[in-house]
């Protein structure tokens, strides 16, 4: 049951961020923060099919988290969700376009051996 | 932490420099604290079953609430970070929040770190303040639909 919640959790998070990020990437910067902008950026979001598929996402991701932190240790879960760091840092480079140089890839290394590191 | 070395100190590149940086904090202290709170109050729960009604009726225990609303924060956060700043740049900066929720252990529950613990700890802040030093966006701002 556990290692079954953290493939749910890792593939979610991994669709709910990368689509995520499609999304407002085709919004474009958020740049206004008043009340009046917010709502209508707000609304503009609610339209787009990529923040869509990702608030989705994200909610079986939310739901898979509280249900592992019930049966399992804050310092199992937290960690074992780094894992999106890898397949996501993939995508961003093949599906988002995003330049990945080599500090991108080394700090992602180095983050998911430190994360295995303290979740031991 | 997330100073640069290679952008041209543009008025332009300064601006959102400033502006990822402090989106950068509220993404890790909302999702920190977040998690968290969601935590302590899933464990005075106990487990809640598969029961899709019981985990409703989770949210409306006060430390859930409390995390629930610190984890949308975190979700209007992200996503206006994620409006300019690269995937493979967010990801890896916020995760400093991992560092801080050991240290938050720590201090706060009075759990020892080992030496194993503390290696990681240094692996994840250099991993991070070496992806700082990337140039937080690497797209054309408006990709076609």
């Amino acid at each position: 049951m556990k290692w079954l919640l953290v493939f749910i959790l890792v593939a979610s998070t991994t669709l709910g961020d990368v689509a995520r990020s499609r999304g407002m990437k085709n919004h474009g910067e958020v740049r206004e923060f008043h009340p009046g902008a917010i709502s209508r950026a707000l609304w503009s979001l609610a339209r787009n099919k990529w923040v869509i598929l990702s608030t989705c996402a994200m909610a079986v991701s939310f739901f898979s988290f509280i249900r592992l932190v019930s049966i399992a240790p804050l310092s199992f879960a937290v960690p074992v969700s780094a894992a999106t760091l890898i397949p996501e840092t993939i995508l961003a480079r093949l599906f988002l376009g995003e330049q990945v140089d080599w500090r991108r890839w080394a700090g992602a290394g180095l983050i998911a051996a430190g994360v295995v590191l303290i979740s031991r | 932490m997330l100073a640069t070395s290679d952008t041209a100190c543009t008025g332009n590149g300064a601006r959102l420099r400033a502006k990822t940086r402090l989106f950068t904090a509220l993404v890790v202290v909302s999702n920190v604290t977040g998690n968290s709170a969601l935590t302590h109050g899933m464990k005075q729960l106990g487990d809640p079953g598969n029961s899709p009604l019981a985990l409703i009726g989770a949210l409306f225990h006060p430390w859930v609430a409390l995390g629930v609303a610190l984890l949308i924060l975190w979700t209007l956060t992200h996503m206006a970070l994620l409006s300019w700043a690269d995937l493979s740049y967010v990801l890896p900066v916020t995760a400093i929040g991992y560092v801080l929720t050991s240290l938050s252990g720590k201090y706060l529950l009075g759990e020892t770190i080992s030496l194993e613990h503390w290696a990681g700890i240094l692996l994840i802040t250099s991993g991070v303040t070496l992806v700082g030093l990337t140039r937080p966006a690497t797209t054309a701002e408006h990709v076609p639909q």
